[in-house]
C-alpha cells in the first residue's frame, strides 16, 4: 500500500473520530476535507539557527570556559577526584564558587558577544527594524534575513555567537545533525484548527503542546507520520490557542507565551518562550517547515543552560566548559543583549530574541482530557 | 579386541587418602579427521568477548561507505587493515531511546549491553548480555568469565547480572595472571596432577550439605522444598566447580603457562595502557586456549575516556568536548589521535588471538569477540550509529569480511545475533524501542 492511500486511510478513520465527539486531530492538509478542519504535527525537526560566521566575526576571539579563564590544569581535578573519591568534591576544591548553581558566585569575567553583522534566519518578532544607535528600551541591533526580510531578531545569537559550542561545527550544531532531538526527550506537539482552506485562509487556531508520548521512528530514523500524539498531561504544557493565517500556503501565527518540557540528556527542565511566533510553509506532502521565534525568558535559559545535575553531581560547569563559556559571564551579559519583556519596576529587558528551524509531521494530536472512557 | 575410548572416560585413584579423577587428555583419537571437532562431533570450544573502548569515533571518518564485501577502510579504520580478513565491521547500529534522556557516557553502554535504555543513571536492572552468554557456556571451566580493564581501574568493567552485581575487572596484565595462572591453576599439559587440598576440604563440606539436604527435604512440604531447591542450584554450582578443580585437565595443544608479566605502574596515559593492554591481552590468549574461560570482557578505556598523552592533562573525554576542529582536516586532531591508538589497540588484540593455532585453524576461529563503544560522536554524546566490530568465525558460525550498515536499527539485534551464535536458545532481545527479533544475518555463515 503507498503512503499516499495510507495516508488518505488514515485521514478517513480521523474524520470519523471527530464527527465521533473524540479529541482528535489530524487531517491531512491535501485531504480535501471540509470546513474548520484539525491538522496536528509533531515536530521532527529543531536547530538553532546558527549562520556562516567566520573568525574575523568574533575580532576578540571566542569565549574562555573557567578552565581556561583562571588557567586551571586538568590534572589537578583528577588528582583532587582520586584523593576525594567524588568528582563533585574534587570541582568544589580545584575551581572557584560554582556560578552555573549561584551565578552571583563570581564576579562578572565578561563575555563576548557577536556584534558584526551578517545574514541571519528568524523572524521580525517586534514589527520593527532596530537598531541599537536608535536607543530606546530594550534597544538592540536587528539582523537581515538571507531573504533579503529586515528586522530578524536574534539576541540570543548576539550572546552566543561568539562562543566555541555555537560554531557551524560545534556541538550545538553537531547534536542538531546527529537528530538527537527527535530521539529522546519529550516531543512537541502543534495544532492548527479552523482550516478551511489549505492555502489561503485568514483565521485559524494554533496551539503548541509537549506531548505524553514519544516519537515513532521508522527504519531509517525518520518520524512516522499519522501516529498518535497524547497532550502532555499538565496543562501548563498545552499553550492557550492564538491566532494565525494561511496565505499562499504559509502558515503564521500571533504571538502567544509557551512552555514546553524539555529533556535531553542531563537536562530535565522546561522552556518558557514569550510572544513565540511561526512562519512555516504547508508542503505538499503534509509537513510544515519554517521558523520559531520566540523571546527566551532569560532566567529560564540561564537555568536550563546550566543548573541540571545528574545522581550527585551538579553538571552545569561541566556542560559550559564543553559549550566553552562561564557562567557567571552569561549570566552578566543575559540582561546587556536581552531585548524583550521589560521590568515594569526597573526597565531592564527580561528576555531574549531566539530563532529555531524547524518541520512538524502530520499526527493525531489527541486530548486526553477530551476524550472519555466510554466515547 | 579393542576396548572403545571416549574423552568422558576418568581414571580413579587415590591422592593423600582422597579419591581423585583424571581426566583423559584430548588424544588425537578425539579429534576428528580435520581437527576442527571432537571425533563424537562435538565441536571444539566456542569463546565469546567484548572489547570496550571509550568516546567512540568520527563517524564521516570511520564508518565504511560500501556494504556488504571489499569495503573500503576510512582514515580512522586504517589500523585495522593487517587484520581485517577476521573482521565485519557494523555501522549506523544505535541504542534507541524510547523517549529517555540520553545519559550521557552510559545509555550507549548499558543500552548496547542490555537492550534497554535506561531512564536514569543506575536505573537499567537488566543483565548485559555476556552474563547470559557466560551462564550457557561458562559453567565448564574454571572461570565463569575474566574482565580486565588496561586503565588499571577495577571499577571500569560494564559487565553485570544487574544494576548492584557489577563484575569488577582485573586491573593489571599480573593481576590477570595471577588470577589465571596463579594458585588454584592445573596446567593441562603437565604430567603431574595434584588435586589442591582446601578444594577438596571444601567439597567434602559440601557433601556434608547435601547430605543434610536430603535429610531436610525428607521433612518439608513442596513449598518449601521449592525454596531450599533454588538455594541448593547455587550451591551445585560451586560443587561442578570444585569438581572441575579435582578433575586432571585435558591437555591443549595451544596452552602454554606465559611467563608472569611485569609489575606496571598505575598510570592512564595511553602509552603505558596500550602496554598494559598488549600484556594482558597476551594472558588472556593463554587463558583461553588453557580452556581456564570461554568468556571474556576487555576494557581498553573508559566510558569517558579518561586516557591521555604524556606530558598532556587534557583527557580524551575533555578533548572531544573542548578542542575546536582543526579549520583545514575538519576533525579535533588531538581526539582523533585516541581514536587511531585505539583501533591499533584492537588491531593487536585480535592478533594476539589470531597468532594462537588451535586444531586446524587459531584461537581466533573458535572465538567471537566484539569491540564497542558508549558513543558514536563523543562531542554531542550521540547513540546513533555506534561503532561495532566484529572478530572471529566463532568455530565456523560467523562469516567475516563484511561491512554491513544499520540506519536506525537497534544494537539490540547486534546482541541477539552474539547470543544466538553462542548457541542460547534465545529469539528476541531487547525491550521497547530496542525489542528485536531479527539477528543481524549478513554476518552469519
Amino acid at each position: 500500500m503507498s503512503f499516499h492511500i495510507a495516508t488518505r486511510l488514515v485521514a478517513l478513520a480521523a474524520a470519523a473520530a471527530v464527527s465521533a465527539g473524540c479529541g482528535v486531530s489530524g487531517d491531512a492538509p491535501d485531504s480535501g476535507a471540509g470546513a474548520g478542519d484539525t491538522w496536528g504535527f509533531v515536530v521532527s525537526m529543531w536547530r538553532d539557527e546558527i549562520p556562516d560566521v567566520a573568525p574575523e566575526h568574533c575580532p576578540d576571539g571566542l569565549n574562555q570556559n573557567e578552565r581556561e579563564y583562571f588557567e586551571i590544569p586538568r590534572g589537578a581535578v583528577r588528582e583532587a577526584r582520586e584523593r576525594l573519591g567524588s568528582l563533585q568534591a574534587a570541582e568544589d576544591e580545584v575551581f572557584p564558587p560554582d556560578a552555573c548553581r549561584d551565578p552571583l558566585a563570581q564576579p562578572d569575567p565578561g563575555f563576548i558577544t557577536f556584534d558584526a553583522d551578517l545574514p541571519l534566519a528568524g523572524l521580525d518578532l517586534d514589527g520593527v527594524a532596530s537598531t541599537r544607535a536608535e536607543g530606546g528600551q530594550c534597544a538592540h541591533d536587528d539582523f537581515t534575513s538571507p531573504d533579503g526580510r529586515r528586522g530578524i531578531d536574534n539576541q540570543h545569537w548576539r550572546l552566543l555567537g561568539c562562543t566555541r559550542g555555537y560554531q557551524p561545527d560545534g556541538q550545538i550544531q553537531r547534536g542538531a545533525d546527529s537528530g538527537s532531538f527527535i530521539k529522546e526527550g519529550i516531543p512537541i506537539l502543534l495544532e492548527v484548527t479552523g482550516v478551511d482552506d489549505a492555502r489561503n485562509d485568514a483565521d485559524v487556531r494554533v496551539r503548541f503542546a509537549s506531548s505524553a508520548d514519544i516519537i515513532t521512528l521508522d527504519a531509517a530514523s525518520g518520524v512516522v507520520p499519522w501516529t498518535s500524539m497524547d497532550l502532555y498531561e499538565d496543562p501548563a504544557y498545552v499553550s492557550e490557542p492564538t491566532a494565525g493565517r494561511i496565505k499562499d500556503g504559509v502558515l503564521t501565527t500571533d504571538p502567544v507565551d509557551v512552555r514546553l518540557r524539555y529533556r535531553q540528556q542531563v537536562i530535565d527542565f522546561e522552556y518558557y518562550f514569550r510572544d513565540l511566533q511561526v512562519r512555516a510553509e504547508v508542503l505538499a506532502d503534509g509537513r510544515l517547515k519554517g521558523m520559531i521565534g520566540a523571546y527566551w525568558d532569560i532566567e529560564n535559559m540561564f537555568k536550563l543552560r546550566n543548573d541540571h545535575r545528574t545522581r550527585n553531581r551538579h553538571t552545569g560547569r561541566g556542560a559550559s566548559d564543553a559549550l566553552g563559556y562561564m557562567c557567571a559571564g552569561m549570566y552578566h551579559a543575559l540582561p546587556r543583549v536581552a531585548d524583550g519583556h521589560p521590568d515594569p519596576d526597573n526597565g531592564v529587558c527580561t528576555s531574549v530574541s531566539t530563532a529555531y528551524h524547524f518541520e512538524a509531521t502530520p499526527a493525531f494530536v489527541i486530548d486526553a482530557g477530551a476524550v472519555g472512557a466510554n466515547d | 579386541m579393542t576396548i572403545p575410548i571416549n574423552r568422558r572416560e576418568f581414571l580413579r585413584g587415590s591422592v593423600a587418602g582422597a579419591a581423585v579423577t583424571v581426566g583423559l587428555p584430548y588424544l588425537e583419537i578425539f579429534l576428528n579427521s580435520n581437527g576442527n571437532a571432537l571425533a563424537s562431533g562435538a565441536p571444539l570450544p566456542r569463546r565469546f568477548g567484548t572489547w570496550f573502548f571509550g568516546c567512540g569515533m568520527n563517524p564521516d571518518r570511520w564508518a565504511p561507505v560500501k556494504e556488504g564485501a571489499d569495503f573500503e577502510l576510512p582514515p580512522e579504520l586504517a589500523p585495522i587493515s593487517p587484520v581485517r580478513e577476521h573482521l565485519s565491521v557494523l555501522s549506523g547500529f544505535s541504542v534507541l531511546l524510547a523517549g529517555e534522556a540520553n545519559q550521557v557516557h552510559y545509555t550507549g553502554i548499558v543500552g548496547t549491553l542490555t537492550g534497554e535504555a535506561p531512564a536514569r543513571m543506575d536505573a537499567a536492572d537488566l543483565p548485559t548480555f555476556d552474563v547470559l552468554i557466560a551462564d550457557q557456556i561458562g559453567t565448564a571451566t574454571r572461570f565463569r568469565s575474566l574482565e580486565m580493564s588496561a586503565t588499571g581501574r577495577p571499577e571500569h568493567s560494564y559487565s553485570r547480572r544487574n544494576a548492584t552485581s557489577l563484575n569488577p575487572a582485573e586491573p593489571s596484565p599480573l593481576a590477570l595472571y595471577n588470577r589465571v595462572f596463579g594458585p588454584g591453576f592445573a596446567d593441562p599439559n603437565a604430567a603431574e596432577f595434584t588435586p589442591d587440598p582446601r578444594v577438596l576440604l571444601r567439597r567434602s563440606a559440601l557433601s556434608v550439605v547435601a547430605d543434610d539436604r536430603r535429610r531436610m527435604e525428607a521433612q518439608l512440604g513442596v513449598a518449601d522444598r521449592a525454596r531450599l531447591d533454588q538455594y541448593f542450584t547455587s550451591l551445585r554450582q560451586l560443587e561442578r566447580q570444585l569438581e572441575l578443580s579435582l578433575t586432571k585437565p585435558p591437555p591443549l595443544e595451544a596452552c602454554r603457562v606465559p611467563e608472569a608479566p611485569p609489575e606496571l605502574a598505575d598510570s592512564l596515559e595511553v602509552g603505558h595502557v596500550v602496554e598494559s593492554h598488549r600484556l594482558m591481552s597476551q594472558v588472556l590468549a593463554m587463558a583461553l586456549a588453557c580452556d581456564q574461560t570461554r568468556v571474556f570482557n576487555m576494557v581498553f578505556s573508559d566510558a569517558a575516556s579518561s586516557l591521555h598523552t604524556a606530558g598532556s592533562s587534557d583527557t580524551h573525554h575533555t578533548l572531544t568536548h573542548e578542542e575546536p576542529n582543526d579549520p583545514e582536516l575538519g576533525y579535533q586532531p588531538r581526539a582523533t589521535a585516541f581514536v587511531m591508538r585505539t583501533m591499533e589497540a584492537w588491531t593487536e588484540f585480535v592478533q594476539a588471538l589470531a597468532t594462537v593455532p588451535e586444531g586446524d585453524g587459531t584461537l581466533l576461529d573458535n572465538c567471537l569477540v566484539m569491540c564497542h563503544s558508549e558513543s558514536s560522536d563523543a562531542n554531542t554524546h550521540s547513540v546513533s550509529g555506534l561503532p561495532v566490530i566484529l572478530a572471529g568465525r566463532a568455530g565456523g558460525r560467523v562469516q567475516p569480511g563484511v561491512h554491513v550498515r544499520g540506519v536506525g536499527e537497534s544494537t539490540a539485534r547486534v546482541a541477539l545475533t552474539m547470543q544466538q551464535v553462542m548457541g542460547l536458545p534465545v529469539a528476541s532481545f531487547g525491550v521497547r524501542q530496542n525489542a528485536t527479533s531479527r539477528p543481524v544475518s549478513e554476518v552469519l555463515a
